[in-house]
C-alpha cells in the first residue's frame, strides 16, 4: 500500500513539473501563432522574424562572438582549472570564491572597470564582448570543471600517462580533456548560452547583438517578440541536443551487472 | 632469479627526502639484480611508496642518486625513465578500451599501429583479457583493470616495472590470484621489479628479497626465509610475521632467562646488561606443548581456540601481561579445548631480544 502512495506521489510530482514547465511554453508558442486580428494561426510571426533586415547580421554577430567566447573558455579556464587541480590545491579555496565573483559584481561596474583594463584596438572591437562573456561565464564554466576534475583520479592518470613516456601537453589533450569531456561540453554550452544570450552588458557598452536587436524590434510587434523568444528558445534547445550528441557519441559505456562481473572473474 | 642476471640494474644510493623537519626518507640505499623482484614492506607511512615515487621520477629528492644500467638518471623526469607502474588507485585512461590503454605507451614512442596492436594482444593474452580488447575500463571488475594496468606498463618494456601496492584495492581471493599471476610474469618477461606493498604474506610469497623499511630507513633487506628466521632487529622480528612479546631477563653470557628456560641470545639483538629487563620475541611456532614434568615447561590457561584449517592458534595465559600464541597442527589441538591446562615450552635455539 505504502509502495502505491509512494508511486502515486511520484507520478503526481512529475506531472506538477511537466505542467509548470511545458504549459507556459506550450501557450507561448500558442501566442506566437496567432494572427493579429483573431485570423487563427498562421507562421506570419516566424517569417517576420526572417524579414528583419538585422536578423541575420545579428544572429551571425551573436553567434561569432559565442564562439569566440567558447574558444577562449576552452583556452583559459579549462587549462587554469587543470592546474589548479593539479599543482594548486592549497589555492583552490581562493580560486573558488574568485569564481563566484563575477556573480556578485554588477555589471555596470563590470563593463566600465574592465573594459579600460582592455587594450584599445579591443576596446574598438565587437570581440571585447567575448572576453566579458567569458567572465561572466566562470561561476558556471568553472563549477562544471571542478566537479569534472574532481570525479577522475587525475593525479594518478597524469603519473600514469607520464610514466608510459607521454609530455604534460600529450597527457592533458589525450587523457585528461578526453576524460572530462562531459564537463568541458557543459562548460562550453554554458559559455555559449551566456554569450548568446547577454543583454545587459552589450546594451551598456553600446553593441549590438541578437538579444539587444529582439529588445529593439520587438517593441514595434508584441507577437513578434513572442515569436523571437521561441526562436530563441528552440535555438538553445537545438543546441543543447548537438552538445549533448557530441558528448555521448564514442562514449557509449554499457554498465555490465556486478554478478557479470563476478562470473568472469571465477571463470579466470 | 637465474643466476645469470646478477648484475646490478637499480642502485638507489644515499636518498633522502624530508617534508619541513619530518624526514620521509633517511640514506636510503638499495641495489636490484636484473630481473629480481624485491619487495618493500613496512607499516604506514614508513617511506615505501616515497622509494618508489623517487625511482619513478614522479617526487622529487633532496639528496642522493640513482643509477639505472649504470646511467645516472637522478635529474631525468618521469616521461624519460621508461619505467612502468601499476597504481595502488584504478589508473587506467577512462576514455580508451583496454587496447587503446595498453597501446598508449606505445603510441608515445610511434610504433607502427600493426606492431603495437600485436604486442598489446600478446600482451593482453598473458593477462587472461585478449577476449575483451574493445571494453572501457568501467566494463571491468578491479581485478580485471589491474591486469590491463599491467599489461599496460609491460608494454613499453620497462627497464623497472614499479607496482605501488596494486592489490590492495581488491578482495582477498582476487588479490592473491593476481598476485600470483603478477610474479608468474615477471618471472616470465624477467622484468627487474620494485613491489610495494603493506601486506607481509603479499610480499613474502613473490618477493625474491624483501626490504622492511622503518621511519624512513630501510632495517633489513634479505630473502623472505631469511627475514622470518633470521630476524636482524627487534622491529623486524616482531614486524614481519605473528610475534610473543614476553618479559624475560638477561641471564649473563650471552643468554636469556624465559619463563623457566635459559636459552642463548640471537648475535642480532642488541646487547644488554646481565639482570636487565627485557622482552623476548618468539614466534607461535616456536613454542611447543610439554610434560608438566619437564622443569622448563610452563603451566597455563587455554582462553582462545582459533581454527585457522590446517594449523590453530591458542591463546594461553602464562600470567604474563598478554596471552601467549601458540600454534599447532588442527590434529593436535583437537584434544584440547578452552579452559584446560597446558604446559609449553619454547624451542628456539636462540632468541631475539628487545628493550622492556
Amino acid at each position: 500500500m505504502k509502495t502505491r502512495i509512494f508511486e502515486a506521489t511520484r507520478y503526481l510530482i512529475l506531472a506538477a513539473g511537466l505542467i509548470f514547465f511545458v504549459l507556459p511554453v506550450a501557450s507561448a508558442i500558442e501566442f506566437s501563432l496567432r494572427g493579429y486580428g483573431n485570423k487563427g494561426h498562421t507562421m506570419a510571426n516566424y517569417s517576420w522574424i526572417f524579414q528583419q533586415d538585422d536578423f541575420f547580421t545579428n544572429i551571425t554577430t551573436s553567434l561569432r562572438l559565442a564562439a569566440v567566447a567558447a574558444v577562449l573558455t576552452l583556452l583559459t579556464v579549462v587549462p587554469a582549472v587543470v592546474f589548479l587541480h593539479l599543482e594548486g590545491q592549497k589555492f583552490k579555496r581562493f580560486f573558488e570564491f574568485l569564481a563566484i565573483l563575477p556573480l556578485v559584481v554588477p555589471v555596470v561596474s563590470l563593463a566600465i572597470g574592465a573594459q579600460k583594463a582592455m587594450p584599445l584596438f579591443v576596446q574598438n572591437s565587437e570581440y571585447e564582448l567575448a572576453f566579458f562573456y567569458v567572465v561572466i561565464a566562470i561561476p558556471y564554466t568553472f563549477q562544471s570543471l571542478n566537479v569534472g576534475l574532481a570525479s577522475i583520479p587525475l593525479k594518478t592518470l597524469v603519473e600514469a600517462s607520464r610514466s608510459l613516456g607521454a609530455s604534460f601537453t600529450r597527457t592533458v589533450l589525450s587523457v585528461i580533456i578526453p576524460a572530462i569531456r562531459g564537463s568541458i561540453n557543459s562548460a562550453l554550452f554554458l559559455a555559449i548560452t551566456l554569450s548568446f544570450g547577454e543583454f545587459t552588458l552589450t546594451s551598456l557598452l553600446h553593441w549590438e547583438t541578437f538579444p539587444v536587436w529582439i529588445t529593439r524590434v520587438a517593441q514595434g510587434n508584441v507577437l513578434g517578440s513572442i515569436a523571437l523568444s521561441m526562436f530563441s528558445l528552440i535555438g538553445a534547445w537545438t543546441l543543447l541536443i548537438v552538445v549533448q550528441s557530441a558528448q555521448n557519441w564514442k562514449g557509449i559505456r554499457l554498465k555490465r551487472t556486478a554478478e557479470e562481473i563476478e562470473l568472469e572473474e571465477v571463470a579466470l | 632469479m637465474s643466476a645469470k642476471n646478477l648484475e646490478t640494474k637499480v642502485s638507489l644510493q644515499n636518498l633522502s627526502k624530508h617534508y619541513g623537519t619530518v624526514a620521509a626518507l633517511q640514506d636510503f640505499s638499495l641495489e636490484m639484480q636484473t630481473g629480481e623482484m624485491v619487495s618493500l614492506l613496512g607499516p604506514s607511512g614508513c617511506g615505501k611508496t616515497t622509494v618508489l615515487r623517487i625511482l619513478g621520477g614522479l617526487d622529487p629528492h633532496h639528496d642522493g642518486q640513482i643509477f639505472v644500467d649504470g646511467e645516472n638518471i637522478t635529474g631525468s623526469t618521469s616521461d624519460k625513465r621508461n619505467m612502468g607502474m601499476v597504481f595502488q588507485a584504478y589508473s587506467l585512461f577512462p576514455n580508451m578500451t583496454v587496447i587503446e590503454n595498453v597501446e598508449y605507451g606505445l603510441r608515445v614512442r610511434k610504433i607502427s599501429p600493426e606492431i603495437r596492436r600485436k604486442k598489446s594482444m600478446e600482451l593482453l593474452e598473458m593477462v587472461h583479457l585478449s577476449h575483451r580488447p574493445d571494453a572501457y575500463p568501467n566494463q571491468l571488475s578491479g581485478g580485471q583493470q589491474q591486469r590491463v594496468a599491467l599489461a599496460r606498463a609491460l608494454a613499453i618494456a620497462p627497464k623497472v616495472l614499479l607496482l605501488d601496492e596494486p592489490l590492495s584495492a581488491l578482495d582477498a581471493q582476487v588479490r592473491v590470484q593476481i598476485r600470483e599471476e603478477i610474479r608468474r610474469i615477471q618471472l616470465e618477461t624477467e622484468t627487474t621489479t620494485l613491489f610495494v606493498t603493506h601486506d607481509q604474506e603479499e610480499a613474502m610469497s613473490v618477493s625474491d628479497r624483501v626490504g622492511v623499511m622503518n621511519a624512513g630507513q630501510l632495517e633489513q633487506i634479505d630473502s623472505p626465509s631469511n627475514l622470518y628466521n633470521k630476524p636482524k632487529s627487534a622491529f623486524v622480528a616482531s614486524f614481519v610475521g605473528v610475534t610473543n612479546k614476553i618479559s624475560a631477563q638477561i641471564e649473563g653470557s650471552g643468554r636469556v632467562k624465559v619463563f623457566n628456560q635459559e636459552i642463548e641470545l640471537s648475535q642480532n639483538s642488541a646487547s644488554f646488561g646481565s639482570g636487565s629487563a627485557v622482552i623476548a620475541l618468539v614466534r607461535p611456532e616456536n613454542i611447543a606443548i610439554a610434560s608438566d614434568a619437564d622443569p622448563e615447561s610452563k603451566a597455563g590457561l587455554i582462553i582462545t581456540k582459533s581454527f585457522l584449517g590446517p594449523m590453530t592458534k591458542l591463546g594461553v595465559d602464562l600470567g604474563g601481561e598478554n596471552l601467549v600464541y601458540v600454534n599447532l597442527t588442527s590434529q593436535e589441538a583437537k584434544k584440547i579445548d578452552v579452559g584446560s591446562r597446558i604446559a609449553v615450552k619454547i624451542t628456539s635455539e636462540e632468541l631475539m631480544v628487545a628493550n622492556a
